[in-house]
C-alpha cells in the first residue's frame, strides 16, 4: 500500500513538473480597467481606476475644459498634476491602478479628464466628468499704476479728422472759430503680463472685470486717475475715452475765401506698469500680478484751416 | 550507439544466466533482417523537402531477447504461447537524407495465433519503443516543405504490428518470416510531425536455448469474469497552432485560415476512469470516462493581434476553455505484463472550441509492474486522423485478480 502511493505520488509531481514547465511565455493577463466612479465634483473628490493586467502603464492623460485641452504624455509611474487657473487635480500610479484628486474645478461647465491604460498590447481609454466645486470669482482687491514713467510707440502714429466744417462760400466777415469738444473719443486698450505661465494672471487679466484705469492729464504729468474704467482684457479692446485733451484755442477765419476747418486729434500709443491685486479663488489668497496697460489714447487736439 | 550495444550486450548477458532454468522462465533470443517499402503517406518521404529526395525503401536488422512464463504459473496457464522482452533494431533507409537512419530499442511481445501443423504457426507480435538518431530539421518555422531538412525531433515513438509464419527446425531454433507495419511518430510533441509508415518483410532465426516445456493449450478453468476500474493520470507535452485569422471571416465570403505554429510546447494532462468487464484472461471491454486539460487548446479566439504572427501573444483562456471531458468505448487485449487498450470516444463537454471536441480515439499500452498499477503509455489521435498527443502515465487497477 505504502509502495503503492509512493509510485502515484511520484507520478503526480512528475506531471506537475512537466505542467509547470510548459508554455507561460506566450501568456499575457488581459488588461482590464475600470473606475469606482465615473464622475468627480463637489460630492466625490476622489477616483480609483482599478487597474489589473501584466507590465502595464499610462500612455496618456489628458484634460479638457471648454477650449483647453492639455495633454500629458507617458507616464512612467509616480505623480501626476493638471493645475491651470480654475482646476487643480492630481494623483498618483500605483500598483494595481491610478489615483485621481480633484482639489478644485471652479467654472461654470463640467469638464473631463481621460486616460489610456496599455499593456503594450491593448490600449485601454476610460474617461471621467469632473463638475464644479464653486464659481471662479475674483476678489479684485487693489489697482495701482505707475504713472510717473512710461513707454512709447513713436512708430505707431495715429492721427485722425474728428471734425471737419466747410464754408464753401467763404465768409461774409472775418471770425473766430472754435469747436466743441466732442464728448468721448474711441480708443484701444489691453492688458497684458510677461508672467505667461501664470494661469492666475492671465485668467485675472482676461477676466472682464472693470479696473480703474488712467487719463491723459493735459498738466505738467500727463497720466491721472480721475474714474474712468475699463473691463479687463488681454486682446485689443475698443473703448470710449471721455476724458479728452484740452480743446485747442479758436482760430481766426478770413473773409471771402472758401474754407475747411477741421479739428484733428492724435492719439499716442503709450504702455504704463501696473499692478493688480486680487484673491486667487484657486488657492484663497491674494495675489499681485504685475502687468502693462497698453492704450493708443487721444492726447492733442489741433485746429486745421484749409483752403477749398 | 554505444549505449545502445552496451544494454543488448547486457541484455544477451542476463539471458544466458536464466538459461538454463527452466523452472522458472523459457527463454528467446531472435535475429532477424528486414526488408521495407516505405508508404508515400506523407510528404516529406514523397520528395517534397529541401533536398528533393524520395525515401522509397529500407532495410533492417534486430535482436531480441524475450521470454515465457513456466506452465506451471498462472500467466502460463493463461497465456501459453505468449513471450515478452525486448529487442534492438538499426533501420538504413533509402534515401536517408531526410530521415536519417535511427535505431530502435522497444518492448515487444507475441502469441500464436493458429497452429498450422506440428512445425508451421502463425503468430503475432507488436514492438514499442523508442526510435533514436533521426534527422531533426533545421528551420525554425518552415512555410513550405522545400524548406524542411528534417523531423521534428531526433527521438521518435516506434511502433509496429507484424504478423509471422514460425516453422520449427528442432526443439531449439526455428525460422521465422513474414510482413510488419511500422510507424514511427513524435506523437506531436514537435513539428514537423508527419509520421513515417513501413511495411516490412521480415526473415529470422530463432533460438530457444535450455530445455523447453511442452506446449499446453490455455487453461482458463480458475478465471472468473469480472469488472475492475482502471484509474489512470497521464501527462505530456505538444506543439499546437493557431489561426491569426480568426474572427475575420466576413459572412459570404470564403473564409482563409492563417495558421501559424505557436512557439514553446503546451502541457497535457488527463485522466481516465474505465470500468471494464474481464470477460476472459485476454479480453475485456468496457466505458471510459476521460477528462483532458490542454494547456494551448483553443488560443485562436484569445490571440492578442497586437502581437504578431511569429512572436504571438494569448490572453490566457479560462479553463474551461482547455479541458474536456468525453466518453468513449474501449477494448483490451489483455497478456502477462502488457495489455492494449483501444479506445473510441467523443467529447460531451468540451465548451472551449473545437479543439476538444468531437471523436477522439486512444491506442494506450498498459504495462503492469504490479498487480495494480501499471505505466501507461499511449497516443490521443482527433478525429480518426488529426494528431493529438502522447500520454504518458501511470494507473491503478481498482478489483484487480
Amino acid at each position: 500500500m505504502k509502495t503503492n502511493r509512493i509510485n502515484l505520488s511520484i507520478t503526480l509531481v512528475v506531471l506537475c513538473i512537466l505542467l509547470a514547465a510548459c508554455n507561460g511565455d506566450i501568456f499575457i493577463k488581459p488588461l482590464k480597467v475600470k473606475a469606482d466612479t465615473d464622475s468627480l465634483g463637489p460630492d466625490c473628490r476622489t477616483a480609483f481606476i482599478k487597474v489589473s493586467g501584466e507590465n502595464w502603464y499610462v500612455s496618456d492623460m489628458w484634460y479638457s475644459s471648454g477650449e483647453t485641452y492639455v495633454y500629458q504624455g507617458v507616464l512612467e509611474g509616480g505623480s501626476y498634476t493638471f493645475k491651470l487657473s480654475n482646476v487643480e487635480i492630481n494623483g498618483h500610479i500605483v500598483k494595481d491602478g491610478i489615483k485621481v484628486n480633484l482639489v478644485s474645478y471652479l467654472a461654470e461647465d463640467p469638464a473631463t479628464i481621460g486616460v489610456t491604460v496599455t499593456d503594450g498590447y491593448d490600449y485601454i481609454p476610460l474617461q471621467m466628468s469632473v463638475y464644479p466645486t464653486g464659481e471662479y470669482d475674483i476678489e479684485i482687491l487693489d489697482v495701482s499704476y505707475n504713472l510717473k514713467s512710461w513707454s512709447g510707440y513713436p512708430d505707431e502714429d495715429f492721427t485722425t479728422a474728428v471734425l471737419t466744417v466747410q464754408f464753401t462760400e467763404g465768409l461774409a466777415e472775418p471770425t473766430e472759430y472754435s469747436f466743441q469738444s466732442p464728448g468721448s473719443l474711441p480708443g484701444i486698450y489691453w492688458f497684458f503680463s510677461y508672467e505667461e505661465d501664470n494661469n492666475f494672471a492671465q485668467k485675472l487679466l482676461d477676466s472682464g472685470i472693470a479696473v480703474p484705469i488712467p487719463s491723459f492729464a493735459n498738466k505738467g504729468w500727463f497720466w491721472e486717475m480721475v474714474g474712468e474704467e475699463a473691463p479687463l482684457h488681454m486682446s485689443q479692446t475698443n473703448s470710449d475715452f471721455t476724458v479728452l485733451p484740452r480743446m485747442p484755442k479758436p482760430v481766426a477765419l478770413p473773409a471771402g475765401k472758401p474754407l475747411k476747418v477741421s479739428l484733428l486729434c492724435s492719439y499716442e500709443s503709450v504702455g504704463l506698469e501696473c499692478a493688480v491685486r486680487a484673491v486667487n479663488p484657486l488657492t484663497g489668497e491674494a495675489e499681485t500680478v504685475q502687468c502693462v496697460l497698453r492704450m493708443i489714447v487721444p492726447v492733442k487736439f489741433e485746429t486745421e484751416v484749409t483752403e477749398l | 550507439m554505444r549505449k545502445i550495444l552496451a544494454v543488448a550486450v547486457a541484455f544477451l548477458a542476463a539471458m544466458t544466466v536464466f538459461a538454463n532454468d527452466s523452472t522458472a522462465v523459457s527463454h528467446r533470443l531472435e535475429f532477424s533482417l528486414r526488408g521495407a517499402y516505405v508508404l508515400p503517406s506523407n510528404h516529406l518521404v514523397r520528395g517534397d523537402n529541401f533536398y528533393g529526395k524520395r525515401t522509397r525503401s529500407a532495410f533492417g536488422g534486430a535482436v531480441e531477447y524475450s521470454f515465457s512464463f513456466s506452465p506451471g504459473s498462472r500467466e502460463g496457464r493463461y497465456y501459453p504461447y505468449a513471450y515478452q522482452g525486448v529487442g534492438v533494431g538499426a533501420t538504413g533507409f533509402f534515401s536517408s537524407k531526410i530521415t536519417g537512419n535511427p535505431v530502435n530499442i522497444y518492448v515487444l511481445q507475441g502469441s500464436r495465433i493458429a497452429s498450422l501443423s506440428r512445425r508451421l504457426t502463425l503468430d503475432y507480435e507488436w514492438n514499442f519503443g523508442v526510435s533514436a538518431g533521426w534527422k531533426k530539421n533545421g528551420v525554425a518555422e518552415p512555410y513550405d516543405y522545400e524548406e524542411i531538412t528534417g523531423f521534428g525531433s531526433h527521438l521518435n515513438a516506434y511502433i509496429d504490428l507484424g504478423f509471422k509464419l514460425d516453422y520449427a527446425l528442432d526443439e531449439h531454433f526455428s525460422m521465422v518470416g513474414g510482413v510488419n507495419l511500422s510507424h514511427f511518430s513524435n506523437g506531436n510533441t514537435d513539428y514537423p510531425n508527419p509520421g513515417v509508415n513501413v511495411l516490412w518483410g521480415k526473415l529470422g532465426l530463432v533460438w530457444k536455448p535450455g530445455t523447453q516445456p511442452a506446449m499446453k493449450r490455455p487453461d482458463w478453468s480458475d478465471y472468473n469474469p469480472h469488472i475492475s476500474y482502471d484509474v489512470t493520470a497521464y501527462g505530456a507535452w505538444r506543439k499546437n497552432f493557431f489561426d491569426s485569422n480568426y474572427g475575420n471571416d466576413v459572412e459570404g465570403v470564403d473564409y482563409e485560415p492563417d495558421m501559424h505554429i505557436i512557439p514553446g510546447h503546451f502541457g497535457v494532462f488527463g485522466v481516465n476512469i474505465n470500468p471494464l468487464w474481464h470477460f476472459n484472461p485476454m479480453f475485456a471491454a468496457g466505458a471510459s470516462l476521460d477528462f483532458q486539460y490542454d494547456e494551448g487548446a483553443n488560443l485562436s479566439r484569445y490571440y492578442s493581434d497586437q502581437s504578431s504572427p511569429d512572436d504571438p501573444r494569448f490572453y490566457r483562456p479560462p479553463f474551461s476553455h482547455r479541458m474536456m471531458i468525453g466518453l468513449s468505448a474501449r477494448v483490451e487485449l489483455q497478456m502477462p505484463i502488457f495489455s492494449v487498450n483501444v479506445g473510441v470516444g467523443h467529447s460531451i463537454c468540451a465548451p472551449g472550441g473545437p479543439a476538444m471536441r468531437g471523436w477522439y480515439q486512444t491506442f494506450t499500452l498498459k504495462t503492469f509492474i504490479t498487480k495494480n498499477i501499471f505505466l501507461s503509455t499511449g497516443y490521443r489521435l482527433e478525429r480518426f486522423r488529426n494528431p493529438g498527443n502522447l500520454m504518458l502515465g501511470v494507473g491503478y487497477r481498482l478489483n484487480a485478480r
